[in-house]
């Protein structure tokens, strides 16, 4: 019985710390992970942030994020890898449009960062107002990009997209649209506070930075940003001429204060699209990417990184052969078979997203190749060959050589490349006109004229190539530049267009199209053997005769002074010089179509210039539908609306 | 010659364990009767008491193999056999006879004795109220295997195993009475049973670690009145299964050897030489009717052209297994007196597989002690440790020598490899998949996992019938994962930059602490109380880290210094607890022995949902009534057993879905890093999900009517059971408002409803008719579920092709209907070039690009083109019936036994006939870019072809899913089992008291594929094997067929079949 004693004393024991032990069974303790709480402390407000930045870098690098703003506009037709091609011809549904979860993830997390900033009593004054500058910020930068992309259509009754400026903790099935109006009035509220809360330079003690290095939004973001809404509510029913006038004062008060903030523009158009001049003086706003696989995904050789745009825009040219077809001056050259051309690290990895709209970007907007440099700096012509390929055959049968491959192939370096015959060449205006049969044969490769682009044979886009890359199918470790000062003096001269002040319109235009006539002979480095450049030699005259002849003349003034018509079929007017401006500058950075909505000009743009597009575009495209996640959501209260027409 | 010394060395070890193996039999001068008394299943009694009929005194019993030996004398007409459990047998003798052959005697299912395992304790199975099925080691020997699992195959009505994999080790997934929760693949946890293993619940790890060898029996509990004793992990129906145990007696040491051969009795049929040659042409030809013009992207190689000449046609998949051994050795000794009981064992697997590298070793070590300290008290111990290693390197050769050029060698004239095959093709660089089998220290993928499963008890007997339990279970696994890939192999040779090496650590402990009280009396002579009382508490601990680097030096070097290489990253680093306490009360009540009620309540908190929903109580109630009993059934002697069983629990699946901390709202983790440099590098949380306090556990309400019987001396016994069920709340994803933040989260909406038929037969058609018996079970089983209630009232989610009415896992695809005929199109297309061969028009009336010899599918809404509205509920994951035969035959010392299982009904997806896309299928399939499975394709020529026409320009030719949809009936014999039990008085000179012989064949036949008559061959084994490959969704502009899903799939990447040969014996001394 004495065992009897022992068991039972065990096992009462036993059960008295299983009791005991019974409430903290049931408490969780995670550690592997970060909860809620986290977020009021010091170091989780700048993780937050840091967290938005990374999102808006993410979408600006990726395949839809970029994509979306190009396609479906006149500059840009769908590729023939299109991986959204409802955006290109306006197929678009509530279940295949862009989503704004994320979005509005960001603005509530932004929503509860300022009232856990506030509340801080640990947190000095100096880092409050940069948090809390930041927080304003980014919230405005989403609410700015939803209205864009959702609505409202009327200024004073609710459409398009909710407004919150209070922080939501608990999942919820009821939501309602506000005022156009309202949401125009926060975001002009949170980018003025911000402009005044942001330093205005990045110094070496910025948390946002790598110790001073980046190009994160200071208060001429701000203020660039608070012009860009001021100008883009001027046209909407929530704006007034007013608004125009604002956007005015406040860019040329940029462009005059600029040293204040270390911007200004580079002298060559082509410096200021070199990677190293990401973090430069003209860049406003950066988006970060860098080549350290942990915070970008790029890695080595795997094809990876966050950085898309360099694929996303470029053709197949490792896919063309180099055969001719008798009889024929435009002939079918796409031919398989061992192509003179492979992917190599120079030439880049071609996704075919997005393809080049000819009749606008070729024949229009970059028609002038000679006195503007922008063509040369944008495009990729011609491609050398890079592995031995069998001879092309002449029109009559007989072979044409085979072509000699460039001597410093690389597949791990960029390389521009030595020796070596063009495999590909894609001449432009009057040389493309001479091309015939002769012509072609006299060529060992293959002859691609302008008549012959279609989505999948296009120039290729050059101006992001990333030449630290070192494997052939790696992505781009380069930063995205979200805003350059250029955009500065083009809004200017938008707004003072609008404002009905053509001089001072005039006046800007012709900043950044004396810039772009500026060439220095190592700019022709990576461009065909005989397109125009400059040498030492003729540097500066040549210069000289191309920055007077890129001032307006006084037929383009004439036509500036036509104000914005944006009924189809009208002929032209000063928005379509403005427009064809910002396309030569900001060619395939993912806003076009930000740009064509904003001036009015997307229905009667698409449909002068994009026949795929404009084949179903109609009015309401102007806006994106509500996505039907949000519709469905909606559970209690009224339905959530629809965007009209959708 | 290893055979005999390890023989030789066993018997040394018997002598140190001091075993006396001399045997007792004294011969009677007259004669005497031998025989052996097995029961239905061929197993041997121990014991077993015969007698002469009407005799008091002259009787004998079996030994440890079943056998006896009579001396009697005189005219002897019967003998009476007996044994606990079991119908007493007059066995008549005929005149002069002396070998009798086998007796066998059927189990009383009435006796009053025989014990079961339930939940929490054992019961008279006549008092048993639930449906409750017991699989006996026996069986489990039937299947070759090192998870029990495999042998439960076909075994039991309404428990369906499905995935086999040829790497070893890997367990099946188990379904009782289907699944019940929407939007979960075949493979999920969320509705497999709750596996309990000596009373401790087993809730993770791989059922591998459990040697069968060391399984006494299994209890299988289906119905939900049963499992409601496990709350809330009851709903998926509950496994017990428990292990040997010593008995009182002289020691028995059990010897089982055996050694088995694996092969792939066939390959998947892809085309020869001849026809990929023909297959290259062909896809130019499609490629031209369907404009995409003459330009042959993938042309045969130089080094092609050159194997057409030399006549090479190489069916590469010959080359790249092997023949797998497989050796299971297991040794034990049980034993012990009145005081103390024990078992100990040890056991050695080892399986190389078909697969080139790949193979697992289990070393297992089984103790278990009973003593008891005193009249009223009780302890034990069990332990099992078991360490494996898993071996399973990737660059697995199957699928790539599958797809490579048949028209090139895998080696050269001279023998050395060909290490890029497809030189001078488009895919030049494709390096030839037996690179890694021919330098296996290429790749490294192996997994080590070490298990202490432990429960101690202690039982105090209080007072006459009170018994306090109390025991702890404690359950430790570690897992270690080395993983190691050499460089990138290019033409240039090897960039080692590339090579990537990890190393993972997991360790998981679980422990639980049961007090059981148990109350158990008669009142009067007629009132039988049965009381158990459960407080229980349970915890499980997890946590793991991960480390990948890149660039190790030198394939030696594998994963053993991760500092020799670049870091990379961490992977899988995680911490996890969670805690569950339990209160349950279980009344049985029995009059007579007639009328049995059983009610019980169990209530789990549980520490992974939020406070205020952590309780959850489980009520069940259920009922029996042995008919035999009533005396209006006296007359009916034929029928021995007839009891009607009725019951209704509630049940849930909480434990396994959703995991720790998932309602508290984590921030996503990133990092970011400003000004792309290091100095910038910086966290990043995200605000992407949100707190869920009002999570609950879904309910399952099940009830259940079944019906016993024995009839004819038992000789045909079995049960009916017929169940309906209903599941609400089940946790399905839901999304916050999107403007108010958005994320998904978990909630309670959802409902699914299921009924279902099983049958189970057992008879014996034969008793020592001339020395042979024959027995069979049969079962089947009809189970249909489907979906009755989504979230938020919707009828369809076509996204995830859930549609209310419908079972839960279907396929909504459009239907193809046939191929298009050039008849179809207008004619050719005067707009194009026609001289490299006609260029057709399109098909009339389409909007997608459809030219003749594409797939031609059904315009359901009649609009002239096809669209969202003609997708279509094709077919489910869910047979008609399920279940199996077995048959055992003994003849004298023959034993003979094979098992017949079968599938109905139901719809797979054949993933390797589909093509690319998002669904996992064949890669381009239909280019002609690589060799691929055998299809009768359409061409001008071959106009009745079911497969569309390849093109070379068209990697994902349009509704491409819509080949991949197959019957999913089968009926396989599983296995085939031959044993030969050695003439006692053989053996016994050689002191072991009985040797068995076996030999064992696994997957030797498939009966009846109806898909692979339908593929032409092509479809060699249509089981589902994995899931998640396609289900439905929603029409695209580019219509490859439905992506995403969770429907029951063949693959073919990791698994072929394959057939085993297993040779053994069974020894006991």
């Amino acid at each position: 019985m004495k065992i009897f004693k022992k068991i039972s004393i065990v096992s009462a024991m036993v059960l008295a710390i299983s009791v005991s032990s019974c409430k903290k069974l049931l408490e969780e303790h995670p550690k592997a992970a970060l909860y809620g709480d986290y977020l009021k402390t010091e170091p989780g407000i700048k993780a937050a942030i840091a967290s938005a930045y990374r999102q808006m870098a993410r979408h600006w690098t990726s395949d839809g994020g970029q994509t979306q703003q190009s396609q479906g506009t006149d500059e840009f037709i769908n590729g023939g890898s299109s991986t959204s091609s409802q955006y290109g011809n306006y197929t678009l549904t509530s279940s295949n449009g862009p989503g704004f979860t994320t979005e509005f993830q960001y603005v509530n997390t932004m929503n509860g960062l300022m009232g856990y900033i506030n509340e801080s009593t640990t947190i000095s004054a100096a880092n409050k107002q940069l948090y809390l500058g930041h927080a304003q910020f980014i919230r405005a930068y989403y609410y700015f990009f939803l209205v864009q992309q959702f609505g409202g259509v009327n200024a004073d009754s609710p459409s398009g997209i909710p407004l919150h400026t209070t922080f939501a903790t608990e999942p919820s099935t009821t939501d309602e649209p506000a005022k156009l109006a309202d949401i125009y009035t926060q975001i002009i509220a949170d980018f003025t506070t911000a402009a005044t809360n942001l330093p205005n330079t990045i110094t070496s003690t910025n948390p946002f930075s790598a110790s001073g290095t980046g190009k994160t939004p200071t208060s001429a973001t701000a203020q660039a940003m608070l012009a860009k809404v001021y100008l883009t509510r001027g046209y909407t029913k929530a704006g007034s001429a007013a608004d125009f006038q604002k956007a005015a004062d406040l860019t040329k008060t940029l462009i005059d204060t600029r040293a204040t903030y270390g911007l200004d523009l580079w002298q060559d158009f082509a410096d200021a699209l070199k990677p190293a001049n990401d973090y430069g003086k003209e860049v406003v706003w950066a988006f970060d990417v860098g080549s350290d696989p942990t915070y970008s995904e790029y890695c080595c050789g795997n094809g990876r990184g966050w950085n898309n745009l360099p694929v996303l825009y470029r053709w197949s040219y490792n896919l063309v052969g180099v055969s001719n077809v008798a009889g024929n001056d435009q002939p079918n050259q796409k031919l398989g078979g061992p192509a003179p051309l492979t992917r190599d690290v120079y030439n880049g990895r071609s996704y075919v997203r997005v393809a080049v709209n000819r009749p606008y970007a070729i024949d229009v907007a970059f028609a002038n190749q000679i006195n503007d440099s922008r063509f040369d700096a944008t495009f990729q012509t011609f491609w050398i060959a890079n592995q031995t390929a069998a001879s092309g055959t002449k029109f009559d049968g007989t072979p044409k050589g085979a072509l000699a491959v460039a001597t410093n192939v690389s597949f791990t370096s960029y390389q521009i490349p030595v020796g070596g015959d063009t495999a590909i060449l894609m001449p432009q205006g009057a040389v493309a006109a001479q091309v015939n049969n002769a012509r072609r044969d006299a060529f060992k490769g293959v002859i691609i004229t302008p008549a012959q682009y279609n989505n999948t044979v296009y120039p290729a886009i050059k101006k992001w190539d990333d030449v630290t890359r070192i494997a052939i199918n790696d992505h781009s470790t380069r930063p995205i530049l979200y805003m350059r000062f250029a955009e500065v003096y083009l809004m200017n001269a938008e707004a003072n267009y609008m404002a009905g002040k053509i001089a001072e319109a005039v006046q800007s235009l012709n900043v950044i199209r004396g810039r772009a006539s500026f060439r220095k002979p190592e700019d022709g480095l990576t461009i065909p053997k005989n397109q125009y450049r400059v040498t030492a030699a003729s540097q500066a005259a040549d210069n000289a005769a191309n920055f007077a002849a890129m001032q307006l003349t006084p037929a383009q003034i004439a036509q500036l002074s036509i104000p914005n018509n944006t009924t189809v079929g009208s002929g032209p007017c000063g928005m379509d010089l403005i427009l064809e401006e910002y396309t030569r500058e900001f060619y395939g950075d993912g806003r076009r179509w930000l740009d064509l909505v904003r001036t009015g000009q997307l229905l009667r743009r698409v449909k002068m210039y994009n026949a795929e597009a404009g084949a179903n575009i109609k009015e309401y495209h102007k806006l994106r539908p509500i996505p039907q996640v949000q519709i469905n959501g909606v559970l209690t209260g009224p339905k959530y609306p629809q965007n009209p027409g959708y | 010659m290893k055979k005999l010394q390890l023989i030789k060395q066993l018997k040394a070890m018997l002598l140190l364990f001091c075993i006396s193996m001399l045997s007792a039999n004294i011969y009677a001068q007259t004669t005497t009767l031998r025989g052996r008394v097995i029961d239905q299943k061929g197993q041997p009694l121990v014991g077993a008491s015969v007698k002469v009929t009407g005799s008091s005194t002259a009787g004998t019993n079996t030994d440890i193999s079943g056998n006896f030996a009579l001396p009697v004398s005189g005219n002897i007409t019967s003998l009476t056999v007996s044994y606990v459990g079991y119908i007493t047998l007059n066995f008549p003798v005929k005149q002069g006879a002396t070998a009798l052959g086998d007796i066998i005697l059927a189990t009383d299912a009435t006796s009053l004795s025989e014990v079961v395992v339930v939940g929490y304790g054992t019961q008279r199975k006549r008092d048993v109220t639930g449906a409750t099925v017991t699989v006996d080691s026996k069986t489990l020997s039937e299947t070759p295997s090192p998870n029990f699992a495999d042998a439960l195959k076909g075994r039991v009505a309404g428990v369906q195993i499905t995935g086999t994999s040829a790497r070893p080790g890997t367990a099946p997934n188990i379904r009782i009475r289907g699944s019940r929760t929407i939007g979960q693949g075949a493979n999920s946890s969320a509705d497999q049973p709750l596996l309990v293993v000596d009373g401790v619940p087993f809730v993770a790890g791989s059922l591998a670690d459990i040697n069968p060898d060391n399984i006494k029996n299994i209890e299988i509990l289906k119905d939900a009145s049963s499992t409601a004793i496990y709350g809330s992990r009851g709903s998926g129906g509950v496994i017990l299964v428990t292990t040997n145990r010593g008995t009182i007696g002289k020691p028995v040491t059990t010897l089982t050897t055996s050694l088995g051969v694996r092969t792939v009795p066939r390959y998947l049929k892809v085309f020869n030489g001849p026809q990929y040659a023909q297959f290259k042409q062909d896809a130019i030809q499609g490629s031209i009717m369907h404009g995409n013009g003459a330009s042959a992207s993938y042309p045969l190689s130089a080094l092609e052209q050159q194997g057409i000449a030399n006549g090479v046609d190489v069916d590469w998949q010959k080359y790249a297994y092997r023949t797998g051994i497989n050796s299971d050795q297991n040794l034990s000794v049980a034993g012990g007196n009145e005081y103390t009981t024990y078992n100990m064992g040890v056991g050695y697997t080892r399986m190389t597989e078909v697969i080139p590298s790949n193979d697992y070793t289990r070393y297992s070590i089984l103790t278990s002690i009973d003593h008891k300290l005193s009249k009223s008290i009780r302890v034990g111990l069990n332990m099992t440790n078991t360490l494996s290693y898993r071996n399973t390197p990737g660059g697995f050769p199957g699928s790539g020598a599958a797809q490579t050029t048949p028209l090139v060698t895998p080696y050269d004239e001279n023998g050395n490899l060909r290490v890029f095959p497809w030189a001078g093709a488009f895919d030049a660089n494709i390096v030839n998949p037996f690179y890694f089998k021919e330098n296996p220290d290429f790749t490294k993928a192996q997994s080590r996992d070490f298990r202490n499963f432990t429960s101690l008890y202690g039982e105090v007997k209080i007072i006459k019938g009170l018994t306090y339990k109390l025991s702890f279970g404690y359950d430790f696994n570690q897992n270690r994962g080395a993983n190691y890939n050499g460089g990138s192999i290019t033409p240039a040779g090897i960039d080692q930059k590339l090579s990537t090496a990890s190393t993972n650590n997991q360790e998981r402990y679980h422990y639980t602490v049961d007090n059981l009280l148990t109350y158990d009396n008669t009142f009067g002579t007629k009132h039988h109380i049965n009381f158990t009382g459960l407080f229980g508490i349970e915890k499980d601990h997890f946590e793991s880290m991960q480390a990948n680097v890149t660039n190790i030096p030198a394939d030696v070097n594998e994963n053993s210094n991760l500092s020799l290489g670049t870091f990379s990253s961490f992977g899988n680093n995680n911490y996890r607890e969670w805690g569950l306490i339990s209160q349950m009360a279980r009344l049985v009540y029995s009059y007579d022995g007639k009328y049995i009620l059983t009610a019980t309540m169990r209530g789990d908190g549980n520490s992974t949902l939020a406070p205020g929903n952590q309780w959850l109580y489980y009520p069940a109630l259920s009922a029996a009534w042995n008919i035999t009993d009533e005396s209006f059934m006296k007359n009916h002697e034929w029928i021995n057993n007839l009891k009607l069983r009725a019951g209704y629990g509630v049940t849930s699946n909480g434990g396994l879905n959703p995991n720790a901390y998932q309602t508290l709202g984590a921030l996503g983790i990133n990092q970011y890093q400003f000004g792309g440099a290091a100095g910038g590098n910086t966290l990043a949380v995200a605000l992407n999900s949100i707190a869920n306090p009002n999570l609950r556990w879904q309910k399952t309400g099940q009830f259940n009517l079944g019906l016993e019987f024995g009839l004819f001396g038992n000789r045909i016994s079995g049960a009916i059971e017929v169940y309906t069920e209903k599941t609400t709340d089940i946790i399905m994803g839901n999304s916050n408002v999107a403007s108010l933040g958005g994320a998904g989260f978990q909630t309670n909406l959802g409902s699914t409803a299921g009924k279902g038929l099983e049958i189970s037969l057992s008879s014996i058609n034969l008793q020592n008719r001339g020395g042979l018996t024959w027995a069979t079970d049969f079962n089947i089983a009809f189970a249909r579920q489907r979906i009755t209630g989504l979230p938020n009232g919707i009828l369809a989610d076509i996204n995830n092709a859930l549609f209310v009415g419908s079972p839960l896992n279907v396929i909504y695809d459009v239907r193809k209907i046939g191929i298009w005929q050039i008849s179809d199109s207008p004619g050719i297309d005067p707009t194009k070039n026609q001289s490299s061969g006609p260029v057709y028009q399109k098909v009339s009336g389409q909007v997608f690009p459809q030219y003749p010899g594409q797939i031609r599918v059904e315009d359901v809404n009649k609009n002239g083109t096809i669209d969202n509205g003609d997708n279509q509920i094709l077919g489910s994951d869910q047979p008609q019936y399920t279940g199996g035969i077995t048959n055992r035959f003994t003849y004298k010392n023959i034993d003979l036994s094979f098992n017949i299982q079968y599938q109905m009904g139901g719809m797979v997806v054949v993933q390797y006939l589909t093509s690319g896309g998002s669904i996992g299928g064949w890669g381009f399939l239909g280019t002609a870019r690589f060799n691929q499975p055998y299809t009768n394709y359409w061409t001008p020529s071959n106009p009745t072809g079911t497969f569309p026409q390849p093109d070379m320009n068209l990697q994902t030719y349009p509704f491409s899913s819509t080949t991949g949809y197959y019957n999913a009936s089968w009926i396989k014999l599983r296995n085939i089992n031959l044993g030969y039990t050695l003439p006692a008085k053989l053996v016994n000179r050689l002191g072991i008291s009985s040797l068995r012989i076996f030999a064992q064949c696994l997957n030797p036949w498939i009966i009846y594929n109806p898909a692979g008559k339908a593929s032409g061959g092509t479809i060699f084994d249509p089981e589902t094997q994995s899931s998640g490959g396609a289900v439905g969704g929603t029409f695209s502009a580019n219509p490859t067929g439905p992506g995403g899903g969770r429907m029951a799939t063949v693959g073919y990447g990791g698994s072929p079949y394959t057939r085993d040969f297993v040779f053994g014996l069974n020894v006991k001394f």
